[in-house]
């Protein structure tokens, strides 16, 4: 017990949330593969991420975004509610998922393709630790449009030069290229994309307080 | 009698007869008046009856205290009325007023029968009589005065006149007006108001019962105390009447006079207590008057009332008896006959024949006897009897022949004989026969025949009709026989003509003798029996009568019998006489007749007219010198003036007196010009009738119906017709009347009404039903022909759309064929961006975008906003006829002014909006609402089954993917845990590499497939950022330069699936082969436009390779094969050290691009 109390003080220790067990078994191998990571928790779904999560208090989540019973979208929610500490991937078949702009706006720290899954796990997580996000392409593009959208009622507060990446994202540009063309450093842009991760955060939560309002709830 | 009745008797009777001025001597004395009767045996009520007025038409309006009843000889009629009804009156308007306590009554029509009428005050007045003064003025008599009728303010006004004014109230019921003068009845006075000088004089009077002006000085009152007196102005004199001398015998003095008429000569017929009563103004005489009906006299007249004059000069009496008429006079038949009970004076009713005396009396021969009528001494007629066994006496009782030669009255017995009756010595003898045997046989031969006649020659000379004919010798009166050639028969008649010859008739002929009876021809009667019976002169024309009549003829050279009218056909004629006026009169076994052979009209006279029987004894007649015809019969005798009667009867008038139609109570129709029905009201009954009094039975009508009847239709004594089932039109309903069947008298009023058509049936409704029709056709074609072009239209667009397989390809088909096919002038198709709540323009057509794949000025509109906003809200189609009228129009570049609106809805929701615009305005029709609807409907359906389609196969590529996906990623990533758990064996390693990298890239092909037929990734934008995505990841893991080149122009091009797939793939391909195989650190990836094709090239700086060999698998070939399949064309050009440039071309599918962003 102290052992492990050890381990979890210098591991970074995560719950895995996903339905197919043999990826959540793959997962859980290649994670023990590495020192720097303890997988402490390991569901099927997340009926009682909760609970879980304030038992156990992870450092990091991955959650699959389409469970059955409950998504990944409104567990994050529920922990947000009371862990804002907490980094959260969400895991996703598609890069198109509508669900991921949804989660990032709960609350997730970022996401992954499960097609990259062996190959950009560990620097995804490394990344999310280091407080940087990814932001491909179509989430960007969902972000621009969720932005046009929502410019009747209360905005992103997007800066100028925030659009400015996130235009060049949607059409296809990494991190680096974006970086070379706006003559930046390619921290300035990650650092750019975690504003831009914020205030979307920012935003979902003030709108779900005047929806709450607005239904009473309050 | 006493004298002093006697000699007013006789004054009456000379004034009766003095305008017939024909006859010197004085007419007998005979009953006073021969009266009529209508009583419930005529529908009359008798009870109560109290006044009677006629009205103009010749109705009788009867009045009872509680109804009045209007009576017209034959109907009756009632009208109820409140009780104590007092006064009845016609009015010049031939209006009929009834006044009593409780108000005035006015006649209104049959179905309201009598309205009140009511003064100008609020005041309860007690109402008496209404009465007619002079100068056409009609007062009401009330207790608080006089009020006057005011015909222009339908209202009775008080008469303010100070002479009318009384300190007590007037006694209603009493005013009465009498030349120019009123007299009523108040303060203990009886006042006479001269309504010319408007003044008034009193008598003193208490407790007046009755009022009765007798002129404008006299007036005759009766008290309560049951008293008469003679109120007299002019000397201002009040005289008792006092009738116990006379009338009353000594009785009491009571007399109370109910009612006076005034009768010419200053007399008066008086209704009073004591019976009908005649006063003669100049000798103050009262007499008692008896009224006979039927021959009998009228015992009861003490109940006798109201009295009234119509204008035939016949005085009406309302009594108990019920409603009596006393015909004029001179116009009466009189009628005596027996009413003896005494068998000792009952002289019998079969008078066959008369012979007068000296003094005017008459001697009649019956059928028991004789009898004496002292007609200058009163009514009583003396019979003698014949005593069967007595032979110096009449000893036979039926008598025919009599005849009177100054001393004796010769008696024809129809047995036994002839008598001489001696009426001053009352003794009987015999006449004559002659000496000897001849003498003898003669009397005995009489003595056994039947005498039917004694006949006085203008020589004095008697002429007997018996078996045998004999002649009487006026001074030995000696019996001789006559002889007559020719066939033996009984002699009937004898008649001497005025050219004294003398005519016999037998059964078989009739004998022409000269007038000292010698034969001179005789005719021969027609066969039957009774052929001949009497005969009379006409000028100088011979008439006889028998079974009919005849004139005798003489032009040939056998006189013969011609038949004068076919009416006297086996009507027995017995009794012809020829008045002065040369009327014939003719008493027949079937009822008495005059005749008037120049105008061959006939009046009948029946027991209505106060005529004995139907019938007559043969030559039974009597023309007394006085003017009296006298005629006996089976029940007495007539008596009348014979010039006095009039051939016509009673001036004859005929109304329509109701018309019902539908035998509806509620359509009955009082009369006014030109009457205009319904079509279903075509029922119609006529009641008409001709008020008559006299002849009532004889009345006859006809009636004509134009334009249906072209004739008189004759109806008898109907007076009633009905028609059923009148055809539409116009019609005129006529009728007349008539006594007699010759003389026809019209209606004054004609009926003419007018059924109008059912509106089906006129003019105007077949017209317009012809129009209607021609429309509804016209319509019907237009309909099927518009119907047929929609579904040609319909078809079109359907075909059209079958090709069509994207929403941006539906819209655009629309918005073209909208253009073409339905002849807009533009056509705009919007899709619904339900985030946004904006409508996107999406295919348009016209001057907006004339030919090209292209929308240059992509218009948006917020839901709500505008026409298209306003329907796609709604999601009811619209037509604009004028925009400028409409404030929700939105000029786009320029103002079109109508404008059509059509939703498409999919799935229950708006999708989109077609929207047309045209110049003119009302261009849109409903058809084209119809029509625009069905495309949208049809296109809708595509769309429905679009999106379905789509959403599956989305679906289920992305099921697949997310199961595989994940099934992928469990092995990719257990084999980087196995490659990482440290195995040294290195061909396990390499396997596991395999197994890694397969895994991956499995993965990433499938993925590259769902997101390629993702239809959101439908632009080439999405897949180009897409492209830099993959190239920038893969190139700058390797650390190759990339350069990525996209024409802006190009982001909006859109390229169908499998070209978007094709394209996809080749580029993958060529990047990875480069990325992986060429060692190059540059890639250059370009886009281009060339023509309608879409041109990428990816060109690196790498090691190159022989075209020729194919290396990498079959990757190649799958590039060539790809572009095929998409009709593209694919050129790698290489070379090893030179690099590598694969080049596609594919077409492009359509300029503009669709977000899909909103579908799904």
């Amino acid at each position: 017990m102290m052992m492990l109390a050890n381990l979890v003080h210098v591991a970074t220790t995560i719950h895995i949330y996903d339905d197919n067990t043999a990826l959540r078994n793959g997962l859980e191998e290649l994670l023990s593969l590495s020192d720097e990571f303890v997988v402490t928790g390991s569901y099927e779904n997340c009926r009682q991420a909760e609970e879980e999560v304030k038992k156990n208090g992870p450092d990091l989540i991955l959650m699959d975004i389409d469970m059955p019973g409950m998504t990944g979208i409104e567990a994050v929610s529920k922990i947000r509610a009371f862990n804002k500490k907490v980094y959260i991937i969400m895991l996703t078949v598609f890069d198109d998922n509508t669900h991921i702009l949804d989660a990032i706006c709960a609350g997730a720290s970022g996401y992954l393709l499960k097609k990259n899954i062996s190959e950009k796990l560990i620097p995804a997580i490394k990344d999310v630790l280091a407080e940087g996000a990814s932001l491909s392409p179509s989430v960007a593009r969902m972000v621009m449009s969720s932005m046009q959208r929502s410019s009747q009622g209360v905005g992103y507060n997007f800066t100028k030069r925030e659009k400015e990446i996130l235009a060049l994202l949607c059409k296809g540009n990494s991190y680096k290229m974006i970086a070379a063309s706006l003559g930046l450093s390619f921290e300035t842009i990650r650092s750019y994309i975690k504003k831009i991760y914020e205030k979307l955060q920012v935003h979902s939560a003030t709108e779900a307080v005047s929806k709450a309002i607005n239904e009473r709830l309050i | 009698m006493n004298h002093c009745l006697c000699s007013c008797l006789c004054a009456l009777i000379l004034f009766c007869i003095s305008d017939a001025g024909l006859y010197a001597q004085p007419a007998p004395h005979f009953p006073d008046y021969h009266v009529q009767i209508f009583d419930e045996s005529a529908g009359i009520r008798s009870h109560n009856l109290r006044r009677v007025v006629k009205d103009q038409r010749g109705f009788l309006w009867l009045q009872y205290p509680d109804r009045i009843l209007r009576f017209d000889g034959k109907h009756v009629r009632e009208f109820l009325l409140p009780p104590g009804q007092r006064s009845i009156l016609c009015d010049d308007d031939n209006r009929i007023w009834s006044s009593g306590i409780t108000g005035v009554f006015r006649f209104e029509n049959d179905r309201k029968g009598f309205i009140p009428i009511l003064p100008d005050t609020g005041r309860q007045l007690s109402i008496g009589v209404m009465l007619q003064v002079t100068g056409k003025k009609y007062w009401l008599e009330t207790g608080k005065g006089f009020y006057e009728w005011n015909n222009d303010t339908g209202k009775f006004h008080l008469l303010t006149d100070s002479s009318l004014k009384v300190s007590s109230p007037i006694i209603t019921g009493l005013s009465k007006y009498s030349n120019n003068f009123l007299f009523f009845a108040a303060n203990d006075s009886l006042y006479r108001y001269d309504l010319a000088r408007l003044k008034r004089n009193a008598l003193p009077l208490k407790n007046c019962n009755s009022l009765n002006p007798l002129s404008g000085d006299k007036v005759l009152i009766t008290t309560w105390e049951l008293r008469s007196f003679f109120y007299d102005f002019s000397s201002d004199a009040i005289t008792a009447v006092d009738l116990r001398e006379t009338i009353n015998r000594g009785v009491n003095n009571f007399f109370v006079v109910n009612d006076v008429l005034s009768l010419p000569d200053r007399k008066y017929l008086v209704t009073s207590s004591l019976g009908l009563i005649e006063f003669n103004d100049s000798s103050q005489t009262f007499r008692k008057l008896t009224l006979y009906h039927n021959g009998t006299p009228i015992r009861e007249d003490r109940n006798f009332y109201g009295l009234y004059a119509d204008n035939l000069q016949n005085a009406w009496i309302s009594s108990f008896q019920g409603l009596i008429k006393l015909p004029k006079k001179e116009r009466q038949f009189g009628w005596e006959r027996n009413h003896e009970a005494d068998p000792g004076r009952s002289w019998n009713n079969y008078v066959r024949n008369f012979a007068s005396d000296e003094k005017g009396n008459l001697w009649l021969a019956t059928e028991n006897g004789i009898a004496y009528w002292d007609i200058n001494n009163g009514s009583a007629i003396y019979p003698l009897f014949a005593k069967e066994t007595a032979t110096d006496k009449m000893n036979h009782p039926s008598i025919r022949g009599l005849a009177y030669d100054g001393q004796h009255l010769i008696i024809g017995q129809t047995d036994k004989g002839i008598w001489l009756y001696h009426p001053i010595k009352k003794k009987y003898s015999r006449p004559e026969y002659g000496p000897g045997e001849r003498g003898d046989s003669i009397r005995k031969k009489i003595e056994n025949e039947f005498i039917n006649q004694i006949y006085t020659l203008q020589s004095g000379n008697h002429v007997v009709a018996a078996r045998d004919v004999y002649v009487i010798d006026k001074q030995t009166l000696q019996v001789n026989e006559i002889h007559i050639p020719g066939k033996k028969g009984n002699a009937i008649f004898s008649y001497q003509d005025k050219r004294k010859r003398i005519w016999i008739a037998t059964n078989y002929a009739l004998y022409c003798m000269d007038s000292t009876l010698k034969f001179r021809f005789k005719v021969e009667a027609p066969s039957n029996e009774n052929a001949i019976r009497t005969m009379c002169e006409w000028g100088d024309e011979l008439l006889i009568g028998g079974s009919s009549l005849y004139r005798l003829d003489f032009q040939a050279r056998n006189p013969t019998l011609q038949k004068l009218h076919p009416f006297f056909d086996d009507k027995n004629i017995v009794i012809l006489y020829t008045d002065l006026l040369k009327r014939v009169w003719l008493g027949t076994e079937n009822g008495f007749y005059c005749y008037d052979p120049g105008t061959h009209q006939i009046r009948s006279f029946d027991q209505q007219d106060n005529v004995q029987s139907n019938s007559f004894y043969p030559n039974s007649i009597y023309r007394h010198p006085n003017g009296l015809l006298f005629v006996g019969g089976y029940r007495g005798i007539n008596y009348f003036y014979p010039e006095k009667q009039s051939l016509t009867g009673d001036h004859l008038q005929v109304w329509l007196t109701n018309v019902t139609v539908n035998e509806d109570d509620s359509s009955f129709i009082s009369f006014s010009k030109n009457y205009r029905l319904r079509y279903f009201q075509n029922s119609i009954q006529f009641d008409f009738t001709s008020p008559g009094y006299s002849q009532i039975n004889k009345i006859r009508y006809r009636y004509r119906l134009e334009p249906v009847d072209s004739a008189w239709i004759d109806n008898g004594n109907n007076n009633t017709v009905r028609f059923t089932s009148l055809s539409p039109g116009r019609y005129t309903f006529r009728v007349e009347a008539s006594l007699n069947g010759t003389y026809w008298q019209e209606s004054s009023e004609r009926f003419s009404f007018t059924i109008d058509p059912p509106f089906w049936r006129t003019w105007w409704f077949g017209t317009l039903l012809l129009l209607v029709s021609a429309y509804g056709i016209y319509r019907w074609i237009g309909y099927w022909r518009n119907k047929i072009r929609a579904q040609q239209i319909l078809n079109y667009f359907a075909t059209s759309l079958y090709g069509q397989n994207t929403v941006d390809d539906i819209f655009w088909d629309i918005a073209k064929n909208c253009v073409r096919q339905l002849n807009f002038e533009d056509c705009v198709v919007y899709q619904y961006d339900r985030r946004r709540k904006m409508l996107v323009q999406k295919a348009a057509y016209g001057p907006k975008n004339p030919d090209k794949h292209e929308i240059i000025n992509s218009i948006e509109i917020p839901l709500g906003k505008g026409v298209v906003g306003t329907v796609a809200q709604t999601g009811i189609a619209e037509i604009v006829g004028n925009t400028s009228k409409d404030s929700r129009y939105i000029v786009d570049d320029i103002r079109r002014h109508s404008e059509i609106t059509v939703p498409i809805t999919v799935d229950g929701e708006v999708f989109g909006v077609i929207d047309s615009e045209h110049r003119l305005k009302n261009f849109y029709r409903k058809y084209h609402l119809v029509i625009l609807r069905d495309i949208a409907s049809i296109a809708a359906d595509k769309i429905s089954k679009y999106i379905m389609q789509e959403k599956l196969r989305s679906k289920i590529s992305r099921d697949l993917h997310d199961e595989i996906g994940s099934a992928l990623t469990s092995i990719n990533v257990l084999s980087k845990v196995a490659i990482n758990k440290g195995s040294h064996d290195n061909e396990l390693l390499t396997y596991l590499s395999r197994i890694k990298e397969s895994s991956s890239r499995t993965m990433e092909s499938m993925s590259d497939i769902v997101w390629a037929i993702n239809p959101k990734n439908d632009i080439l934008e999405k897949m180009m950022s897409r492209m830099r995505e993959f190239a920038a990841d893969i190139c700058e893991a390797k650390g190759i330069d990339l350069k990525f080149l996209v024409p802006s122009e190009l982001e909006m091009i859109s390229l169908d699936l499998a070209k978007r797939k094709s394209l996809f793939l080749v580029f993958k391909e060529a990047v990875n082969n480069a990325v992986k195989y060429s060692e190059c650190s540059l890639l250059i990836v370009e886009f281009g436009k060339q023509g309608d094709n879409l041109t990428l090239s990816i060109r690196d700086n790498g090691s190159g390779f022989q075209t020729g060999r194919v290396t990498h698998g079959n990757g190649l070939q799958n590039m060539h094969e790809r572009a095929a399949e998409c009709d593209g064309r694919l050129i790698i050009e290489s070379g090893p050290g030179l690099g590598t440039l694969v080049r596609m071309e594919i077409p492009i599918t359509r300029f503009g691009a669709f977000k899909y962003d909103d579908v799904g």
